[in-house]
């Protein structure tokens, strides 16, 4: 898995790199979460959208669920 | 008189009377209170460490007058030579230990501390060994604990699969043990901030996060039991959904929180408004309101500041129509860029409507436009940016390989009837 920061640094700011490290716990049980539903580009959904990973896995589950719904498995 | 005085600080017999009284003069004109080992020292030796204290910013005890006025300025210069600060702690050390220490310390790319002075030379060089058979990261809290402690709890980890963290070491041995066994007997994950807490306090939190169905995660064990049940009471009773990031807030901050999110916006806030303090929570909201934003969670992904900067720059080189929070959680430098790009296009407008193109750097939306001109598709279409703009990375991909393939084809196809018509 390869998650590309200095581009998430260079859209959002270096803010969103500290934020992120404050709830790195959640990011990668949200990223379990993306694997476990077969969404192959979950790295790339990371880094357009860092800031739903740092949610708690209940928010995050609702949000994402309703994205999939939308758009398939292609996000 | 001078008796009373030699009895008072249980003076040496070798330091003669006339000493005692100079080294208590030196004293009274320093401002200095006067202590037992002083008199270990002639007049000038405690005359002059008093000077290098003063010089140095050490606080001056009783300790400092147990080493030889040799050893003193040789370790004050050698500290000072290598930026590391004096206290008395390095006192314990002769000079040539604590140019040993530096020499060790540099080679490990670690700062020497007073808890590592304050360890044996024996002790420091075994707990270094041990870092470095175990390849264990290197930070000061390894030696915090003896080096066979600091062994066996690695021992321990490895042999029951539980990854190393560093805080650990600052716990007692049989503490790390302890909620390391606590985890496995409730079929937990050992997890970095538990070791924050005391066995007793895990067990407890364990038993109220199991009561309670609350989600173990580092966010809990970093509040004291007392804390997460204030906290759960007050997320009961407020209705709030089991975010596991209410605990990065005391449970007097939720109930500011909720109470400013419902006095402006008749709300319950999201789970985002709590990453912020309740001032920033009131800041931010103050912000969307002077600036008419519509309030979003979006925007507590940053500091009131933050946003605060970017409004600034888009009011000022462009318009308030653009103050959207799609737009503004993006870096001030990263929506010049874009905008600049658009206003060159004369199409800025249309991101009012469409803002995803702003998740995409200039470089790839640049790299799409190339495609859409060899193709004669134009940038915008309707009201909209082209379709194109709006692919993920993977389709983007395999869009340029499927494109990639068919001019191989082509390629292919036109070499054939060449030699067919040869």
């Amino acid at each position: 898995m390869k998650i590309d920061l200095e581009k998430i640094q260079e859209l959002y700011g270096e803010s969103i790199i500290n934020e992120m490290k404050n709830h790195f716990d959640n990011i990668i049980e949200n990223l379990s979460y993306l694997k476990k539903k077969q969404i192959s580009n979950y790295d790339e959904v990371l880094e357009s959208y860092p800031y739903l990973f740092m949610l708690s896995s209940y928010s995050f589950q609702k949000k994402i669920n309703q994205i999939i719904k939308k758009n398939g498995k292609s996000i | 008189m001078i008796e009373e005085i030699r009895e008072k600080y249980d003076i040496p017999s070798f330091r003669l009377d006339k000493e005692v009284l100079e080294i208590i003069d030196i004293c009274r004109s320093q401002n200095i209170a006067v202590t037992k080992n002083m008199f270990y020292r002639t007049p000038l030796e405690v005359k002059e460490m008093i000077k290098i204290c003063k010089q140095r910013g050490l606080t001056i005890t009783d300790d400092l007058f147990q080493t030889s006025i040799g050893n003193f300025k040789r370790i004050s210069t050698i500290l000072k030579r290598n930026n590391i600060p004096f206290t008395t702690t390095a006192l314990n050390k002769t000079s040539e230990e604590i140019e040993e220490l530096i020499r060790l310390f540099k080679s490990i790319h670690t700062t020497i501390t007073d808890e590592i002075l304050k360890r044996s030379m024996e002790d420091i060089k075994e707990t270094i060994r041990i870092i470095n058979q175990y390849k264990i990261l290197i930070t000061n809290s390894v030696f915090l604990m003896s080096p066979r402690d600091l062994e066996d709890i690695i021992q321990f980890c490895m042999k029951n699969h539980v990854k190393i963290y560093n805080n650990m070491f600052t716990r007692k041995k049989e503490e790390v043990i302890q909620i390391i066994e606590i985890c496995k007997s409730n079929k937990i994950e050992v997890l970095e901030s538990m070791f924050e807490r005391t066995p007793q306090e895990v067990e407890e939190i364990i038993e109220f996060g199991n009561s309670n169905k609350i989600a173990f995660s580092n966010y809990l064990f970093r509040k004291t039991p007392k804390e997460i049940k204030n906290i759960q009471e007050q997320c009961n009773l407020l209705g709030l959904p089991p975010y596991n990031t209410l605990f990065q807030r005391t449970s007097e901050e939720i109930v500011e929180i909720v109470e400013t999110y419902q006095i402006e916006l008749g709300l319950l806030p999201p789970e985002a408004a709590f990453f912020r303090t309740p001032k920033e929570v009131s800041d931010m909201i103050k912000i969307c309101k002077i600036n008419n934003i519509h309030m979003s969670e979006l925007l507590f992904y940053k500091k009131p500041r933050d946003i605060e900067k970017t409004i600034l720059f888009i009011k000022t080189y462009y318009d308030k129509e653009y103050l959207l929070p799609q737009i503004i959680i993006y870096d001030t430098e990263h929506i010049r860029r874009i905008f600049s790009y658009l206003k060159g296009k004369r199409c800025l407008s249309i991101i009012i409507n469409n803002p995803s193109i702003i998740r995409l750097s200039l470089e790839e939306i640049i790299e799409r436009e190339i495609y859409i001109k060899q193709h004669n598709e134009p940038f915008v279409v309707g009201n909209v940016f082209n379709p194109i703009f709006d692919l993920s990375k993977r389709m983007w991909e395999e869009k340029k390989k499927q494109k990639e393939k068919k001019e191989q084809e082509e390629e292919h196809e036109e070499k054939s009837s060449i030699s067919y018509r040869k």
